[in-house]
């Protein structure tokens, strides 16, 4: 296993130069220009050949991309051509928040699991019933809605949480507090799915004749559900909770612009919008890591879920 | 004794308690972070919130009167056309304690000039041919020509006046501002927020608000209900359909003043088919732009002026000379344009722009023309604008100075086709007028030539002026004494929150 895993890690480089390489000419390819951004509608065409200048955006592509690359290689992710702030310093500040965010909304994610169950357990019951049109509704609903709508309840009328930002230190009151509210609306979605998907992985598997076995041996309710049904359910919902949680780390733009939470998401998405090439690029380099890294962890997973699967 | 120290340590409680108290925290939401705190290298919204707190120029416009007045330069003498003598006013000083003076005035002005900056508002200055230090309080600048906007252009944002210890130290100011303005720079978290601290040696005396914290609130419903719950103090970027919203919420004021900010419906002058007066006669012809106006009640003002009603070179009646709306007359005009084709209107996708594309569209098909909307994300708009491939397309300009020459040299000078005049408009005759305008200094001649060369754009249908910004600030009823400027600058200098 041990193995493995590091042929998994050492496969991440190729992936990681590959995403490189491919954000790099999309952003190049693409329409735009951070000179005439940063010169706005007012700039003459002198003063954008100066900024360009200045940022040394008129130096060859393989030239910025190679730097780039020796950067990388030190640990260096550059500095935003817009801002002049280290790139790295830019994701250290969000990275906490992010990683806070994503932690919070995994949690309403998994409390699927136990949905999804109960809903299984209880089939074609009133509760069955009501918990998979919630699901339902939480898949539809769009969290940039949700997020409105919680904001207007609970924290305009009732005002039992803030309405923006996280508040430091995390595991404070005022931390968890701020927490709710954005966790409910990107998690919402993630469970609804979680819950379905092991609702009906769960349906399958109390038909098993391992089931039916465990039970004729007199084991409890209990251990059948959560010991021989739900642990063959599994695969597939940490598989899906491997990939949201990679999603979180990077595509919580929505909902980081909702409740105005500084994140690896929206810097993503603003610096897209800037064409700040060396943030996109330190941003992408972030998320694509992270994603390798926790599928990683996903497949590794595997292993302890259902003892039949090897690694080779 | 133990007595002592417990009424000593009570003391120091309630003083610490009366101080925290009396600390007055103003909170300004905007929708983006600030790009950097250095006037001389940015030109965005959030960046002037702060750095009209921070720096100050030598001539500011003032809030009330909307003059142009003395501010760090105490007066000024022009002995000729050519030459601008400032004498500066002495006891000021940086907040890092560089003394403010005449060679400080001079790096600034050399850094914005000097090509390798970079600096996005450079033509600012780019009349300037010497700045020269007279004395320590003295400064002497000649212009190549006459300059009849240098004053409006030196009380822009990007002309403000930096620290020349602090840009020797950092290289620039992007992330250390030091300015001689009422706020001093405190700290900024990087997509979070920037706090400013009170300048207690201010020379125009201490501001009452302690701490100016400009928060990232990006979501606008957001920044209502943070309003709403007091934790804001002032919104600036209320889209027309939350206005109405803003205004009913308790113990919130919404102030609005006719700004100078223009939007317009612009042809591809390089183009053929536009070149044809007669074809963009038609489309002006086409649009109505009452119907614009009235959906974006209460942040647009019509008048199909080019030079807007708060911009200098702005006379009224003007609009006599605009071509009025009447649909029928379009289509017969159009039908007589040859080369008449299907349109592309070029839509950039932020602001108002979307919807006001729409209208025009349905405008433009009822009176019988063949358009499709082309919608473009605002970055890719700019670089397509810029290189002259769309065909009709919308666009505003800010107009920051309030002067109608540096509106219509920037737009429709052909010194600019390529750049900021995106509509490629050239015309000899109205090039030598706008010439004219900014070649004298004196302002009586400069408004009748503005007003000329308005009236010839007009005549010519350079582009459609669709409508006049009106600009809207929602804040605390607490907060008394905000100055605000038809540009969209507000001020806080001497401003207080009553609780």
């Amino acid at each position: 296993m041990t193995q493995y895993a590091l042929r998994r890690l050492l496969e991440t480089v190729p992936i990681l130069l590959g995403v490189t390489l491919l954000t790099f000419l999309i952003l190049h390819l693409s329409p735009g220009d951070p000179a005439v951004l940063i010169g706005g509608p007012t700039a003459t065409a002198e003063e954008i050949a100066n900024i360009r200048a200045r940022l040394d955006l008129d130096r060859p592509l393989p030239e910025q991309y190679l730097t780039f690359l020796g950067g990388l290689v030190r640990g260096d992710l550059g500095e935003s051509v817009q801002r002049r702030e280290s790139v790295r310093s830019m994701i250290a500040v969000r990275l906490p928040n992010t990683l806070f965010l994503a932690a919070a909304s995994m949690l309403v994610t998994l409390f699927g699991v136990v949905l999804g169950v109960i809903a299984a357990t209880k089939q074609n019951s009133l509760t069955d019933l009501s918990l998979m049109t919630v699901s339902l509704l939480g898949v539809s609903i769009p969290n940039f809605w949700l997020g409105l709508m919680l904001i207007i309840w609970f924290s305009v009328d009732l005002r039992w949480f803030p309405a923006a930002g996280l508040a430091r230190p995390f595991f404070s009151w005022e931390g968890l507090q701020a927490v709710v509210l954005p966790a409910l609306t990107l998690g919402t979605a993630g469970m609804a799915l979680v819950a379905r998907l092991t609702r009906s992985g769960m349906l399958e598997a109390l038909q098993q004749d391992y089931v039916r076995t465990a039970r004729a041996k007199g084991l409890a309710d209990r251990a059948v559900v959560y010991r021989h049904a739900l642990r063959n359910t599994l695969v597939p919902v940490v598989t899906i909770l491997g990939l949201n949680f990679g999603y979180l780390l990077g595509g919580a733009v929505v909902t980081e612009t909702v409740f105005a939470i500084n994140g690896i998401g929206r810097l993503t998405v603003d610096s897209i919008l800037a064409r700040d090439y060396a943030v996109v690029q330190g941003c992408v380099v972030f998320i694509a890591s992270a994603f390798v890294f926790v599928n990683l962890l996903v497949d590794l997973s595997y292993a302890f879920l259902d003892p039949k699967l090897r690694y080779q | 004794m133990t007595r002592l120290v417990r009424s000593l340590l009570a003391l120091a409680l309630t003083a610490a308690l009366a101080w925290g108290a009396a600390q007055e925290t103003f909170t300004y939401a905007a929708q983006a972070d600030a790009v950097g705190l250095s006037p001389v290298l940015t030109n965005d919204q959030v960046s002037s919130v702060a750095n009209r707190h921070i720096y100050e120029n030598l001539v500011r416009r003032n809030p009330t009167t909307l003059e142009l007045e003395p501010w760090l330069a105490e007066s000024w003498e022009t002995p000729d056309a050519n030459t601008w003598i400032f004498r500066l006013r002495p006891g000021i000083t940086f907040h890092d304690g560089t003394p403010f003076d005449a060679a400080a005035v001079k790096r600034t002005f050399d850094r914005i000039k000097d090509p390798a900056t970079g600096s996005p508002r450079a033509s600012l200055l780019a009349p300037v041919q010497t700045i020269e230090v007279v004395d320590d309080l003295t400064l002497r600048m000649t212009t190549g020509a006459p300059y009849g906007a240098f004053l409006a252009a030196l009380a822009h944002i990007n002309a403000a006046i930096e620290s020349p210890t602090a840009v020797e130290q950092y290289g620039d100011l992007m992330r250390n501002p030091v300015g001689t303005g009422p706020f001093r720079f405190e700290s900024w978290v990087s997509g979070d927020r920037i706090t400013l601290v009170t300048n207690p040696d201010y020379w125009g005396g201490a501001p009452e608000i302690d701490v100016f914290e400009i928060v990232v609130i990006p979501d606008v419903n957001t920044q209502v209900a943070l309003l709403e719950r007091g934790e804001v103090d002032l919104l600036d970027a209320l889209p027309p359909e939350l206005v109405a919203r803003v205004q009913t919420l308790p113990g919130v004021t919404t102030i609005s003043q006719p700004g100078t900010p223009v939007f317009y419906l612009g042809f591809d002058h390089t183009e053929a088919l536009w070149q044809d007066r007669t074809a963009r006669e038609a489309i002006a012809a086409a649009v109505n732009t009452e119907v614009i106006v009235t959906l974006l009640q209460p942040t647009a003002v019509g008048s199909c002026s080019v030079i807007g009603p708060q911009v200098f070179g702005y006379v009224a009646g003007v609009e006599e000379a605009c071509v009025g709306s009447d649909p029928a007359r379009a289509a017969e005009l159009w039908g007589q344009v040859e080369g008449a084709r299907p349109i592309t209107l070029w839509v950039p996708q932020i602001g108002n722009y979307p919807r006001v594309g729409q209208i025009i569209q349905g405008q433009l098909s009822q009176a019988g023309f063949d358009v499709s909307i082309n919608l473009v994300e605002w970055g890719a708009y700019l670089a397509a604008t810029s290189a002259g491939e769309q065909d009709l397309f919308l666009l505003g300009w800010s107009n920051v100075t309030a002067d109608g020459s540096e509106l219509l040299y920037p737009n429709l000078h052909t010194a600019n086709v390529g750049a900021s005049n995106r509509s490629g408009y050239s015309n000899p005759e109205i090039d030598a007028i706008i010439a004219a305008s900014r070649g004298t200094t004196d302002q009586a001649e400069r408004l009748a030539l503005l007003d000329q060369a308005n009236r010839a754009l007009l005549a010519d249908v350079a582009w459609v002026t669709l409508y006049h910004e009106v600009l809207l600030v929602a804040h605390r009823d607490a907060l008394t004494g905000l100055e605000q400027l038809p540009n969209g600058d507000w001020l806080i200098g001497n401003a207080a929150l009553a609780d």
